[in-house]
């Protein structure tokens, strides 16, 4: 691996980076966090209380024994093909993370989910 | 179902931890203040786009004829809304098609249910009672028995309103998933009372 020497920040900074790269995908009109919606809310509730905001991103990403794990949870507009917004977040994706060296080439695994397809008149 | 009945599974990513009476106060606010914990999460937005199509069918309904509330069969109307939760959440993964090893990108079971229960909320005289998705979704290719109970207008015809409903759902899911639909059985057990539902009152409906 290339780089060996990331943080939680830094993964945090990467994951905001990939929240707005999925938002601009075409088609995409959600977001929904890998995290447990409810353990989420508590915890910006938590933040706002004690005047320290915390606004985690959406997209998980994870750095377990080198290789790079990211999440993405969409929700998609009812006029566009949903197999064909996953597979262009996907390429989205790829082409904002670092680009891996050769031995790190195989240590990626991205994960989208359709977890909504969103009437267009809703949105 | 009450809140604190709620179990951790209902607490994954996006899931819905609120019930459906919450949820039902939640639309009778205008959806005021804001919650979060319901905004955000697709099964909760996917029950309350069914709540307010059931309301939309009943509403008109108790207002043109308060005598009318005797003639709904209030326990089928909760059972629909038993399904209507039960069937918001997220389920199994469902792969889509794709020659790419390095990623794996999925529709979740509850969006595909909420998908056919779309059809049936574009079909006029259609309401989905219950959907079962009966075969291993989980693997490309395999083929998968769609079972749909739904409930139809009085006086629709039934042939018409089921071959629209059909068409609605293979649009659909051909627009949205890989599925290899191997038969879309509908059963019609049911049938519901109707004020006449115009354009505009399921525009109407579907802009809320």
């Amino acid at each position: 691996m290339s780089d060996t020497t990331d943080t939680g920040e830094d993964l945090q900074q990467l994951a905001a980076t990939l929240d707005g790269v999925v938002l601009g995908v075409p088609g995409v009109v959600g977001l929904i966090a890998a995290q447990p919606t409810v353990l989420r809310a508590a915890k910006e509730t938590v933040g706002v209380l004690l005047g320290t905001p915390v606004q985690s991103a959406r997209v998980s990403v994870r750095r377990p024994r080198g290789s790079v794990v990211v999440e993405a949870n969409i929700a998609v507009d009812s006029d566009q093909a949903a197999p064909a917004v996953a597979q262009a977040v996907h390429r989205a994706i790829v082409d904002a993370l670092p680009r891996p060296d050769a031995e790190d080439a195989e240590g990626r695994a991205i994960t989208v989910r359709v977890v909504d397809v969103v009437p267009s008149a809703a949105h | 179902m009450n809140d604190d009945d709620r179990s951790s599974e209902q607490l994954a990513a996006g899931g819905c931890a609120h019930g459906i009476d919450a949820l039902s106060d939640y639309l009778d606010r205008d959806m005021l203040p804001a919650d979060p914990t319901i905004d955000e999460s697709p099964e909760c937005q996917r029950v309350l786009r069914s709540l307010r199509r059931v309301r939309a069918l009943a509403t008109p309904l108790i207002e043109a004829d308060e005598a009318a509330v005797t003639t709904l069969d209030q326990g089928w109307i909760r059972g629909i809304m038993e399904n209507i939760e039960r069937e918001a959440k997220a389920g199994r993964d469902i792969p889509f098609a794709m020659a790419d090893e390095a990623a794996t990108l999925v529709i979740t079971e509850g969006t595909v249910r909420g998908l056919i229960r779309g059809a049936g909320d574009r079909t006029p005289g259609i309401l989905v009672g219950r959907c079962i998705l009966d075969g291993d979704v989980s693997v490309v290719g395999e083929p998968v028995t769609l079972h749909v109970r739904v409930s139809i207008g009085w006086g629709r015809p039934v042939t018409e309103a089921i071959a629209q409903f059909r068409d609605e759902v293979a649009t659909g899911l051909r627009q949205h998933t890989d599925l290899v639909i191997a038969a879309l059985d509908i059963i019609v057990d049911d049938l519901h009372f109707e004020v006449a539902e115009t354009e505009g009152s399921r525009e109407a409906s579907d802009h809320e």
